[in-house]
């Protein structure tokens, strides 16, 4: 036994004098521990910047309204979920943790308060970064003049999208029905009947602004339900989609 | 009689590897071949080439002794080194299945009395392990020898495995549970 430790440390400082295993420089692991910082700080900003997004974007294209329409409702909300951005939010928050675990402070506690301190300050980073014009900046811009990527990912995700989701202001009004003027500033007449759901009530007012979802029919939809959005709606303060400039300066039937 | 100076200590010798004083990495295999091999041995049994692996352990801990942090202990940094050198022996060998999540690292546990644990359990502990250690998966089978056979306290086998204490706490008492239904099961008399 004696004579074999013997043999190993032996054969351990050969390889070491030999020269054929060499010492790595301490520079190495300070740049080391540098991208690692640097590649967390990304993937946080990463997080924080699409959970932001997504409760930005929801009331924004309206989606996240729908759930007032019941079972219907929830069933195009989960069809239009933006499911690529929280897609990629979760798998930033998973290399996050995965990450965060090499470090002493993170390992020693069970994982379980590693991801709920990962999601509290993610979310917390997501909550200021929305009090920010920052996306409504992006979005904005996004529709006037197209730029790539983080352009095309506003524009694909704030609109609606779904062909029996209609968002518009109310400028007409009768007895069964009203009109709207949609984003594209189409006309659109609404057919409501005994079995529309209105979540809120059927009394709608010019100007009002209203989601509907329902079957169309060339220039009109027959409403399942209609739901007035109020001004103050959403997560961070007016929900931001694309409104029709009014038609008229005041409260009147406009024709 | 002059009385002779006092032995220099791991990370004092670490640093002295760290400054360019790689004879003084002999002295670090010296003192701790003999336990990485038993580590080995009893964590890799079964499996050939262990000083194979456990000389591998000290040409890795020497690539990387500049990452070592001298105000912490070099026993626990060497062991990490071997820990990971020892995983790697039994992935590449396929024999045991080692599990890719361990669910008691997920959640809180209290952590169990430290001392009185190991006091009330060493001598059995080491005799069933003596015995029946082979039968047992290398998840249980290495936290008993870490803490029977080499004796590391929770905090060291915590970073040693990068693992929360309570799970420490924890993975020995199931280890130790499943190594005694496996002796008894042996027809081994405690």
């Amino acid at each position: 036994m004696t004579q074999s430790l013997n043999s190993l440390k032996n054969k351990i400082l050969e390889r070491i004098a030999s020269g054929k295993v060499n010492m790595k420089p301490r520079w190495y692991f300070v740049l080391r521990l540098l991208v690692t910082i640097a590649l967390l700080a990304a993937l946080g900003a990463l997080a924080v910047f699409l959970c932001s997004f997504i409760f930005f974007i929801l009331p924004a294209n309206g989606s996240w309204f729908l759930h007032d329409f019941g079972a219907p409702g929830w069933l195009h909300f989960f069809r239009l979920f933006p499911y690529l951005p929280a897609g990629i939010l979760a798998a930033s928050i998973i290399l996050l943790g995965l990450i965060l675990e090499r470090f002493s402070f993170a390992y020693h506690r069970p994982i379980i308060y590693l991801g709920l301190a990962t999601l509290v300050v993610v979310l917390a980073g997501s909550f200021i970064l929305a009090k920010t014009p920052m996306h409504r900046a992006f979005y904005q811009q996004s529709k006037k003049s197209p730029f790539p990527v983080v352009g095309d990912f506003y524009r694909g995700y704030g609109r609606m999208r779904s062909n029996n989701v209609y968002l518009g202001t109310v400028n007409n009004i009768a007895t069964s029905s009203f009109q709207i003027e949609t984003e594209k500033g189409e006309p659109l007449i609404i057919m409501m009947d005994e079995r529309t759901n209105c979540p809120f009530g059927c009394n709608f007012e010019l100007d009002d602004t209203v989601m509907i979802m329902g079957e169309r029919f060339d220039n009109s939809v027959n409403a399942l339900g209609v739901r007035k959005i109020k001004d103050d709606e959403g997560f961070f303060g007016p929900p931001d989609w694309p409104r029709p400039p009014r038609r008229c300066s005041d409260k009147t039937m406009c024709r | 009689m002059t009385p002779s100076p006092p032995e220099k200590t791991d990370e004092v010798i670490a640093a002295l590897v760290q400054s360019g004083n790689k004879e003084a990495f002999g002295e670090l295999v010296a003192r701790y071949e003999a336990k990485m091999i038993r580590y080995g041995r009893k964590f890799l049994f079964g499996y050939e080439d262990v000083e194979d692996a456990v000389q591998e352990v000290f040409i890795k801990a020497y690539r990387n002794i500049q990452s070592f942090d001298a105000t912490k202990k070099l026993s626990s940094w060497l062991y990490r080194i071997a820990h990971n050198e020892f995983i790697n022996t039994i992935k590449k060998k396929g024999k045991e299945p080692l599990p890719f999540f361990d669910a008691d690292t997920l959640f809180p546990h209290p952590v169990s009395p430290e001392k009185s644990d190991q006091q009330t359990h060493l001598r059995e502990a080491k005799e069933m392990i003596e015995s029946c250690l082979s039968k047992l998966t290398p998840k249980y089978r290495e936290i008993l020898i870490l803490y029977y056979l080499e004796e590391l306290s929770y905090k060291e086998i915590a970073d040693v495995l990068r693992v929360p204490m309570a799970t420490v706490g924890v993975r020995l008492k199931r280890g130790r549970e499943t190594l005694q239904s496996i002796c008894q099961k042996q027809g081994f008399k405690l």
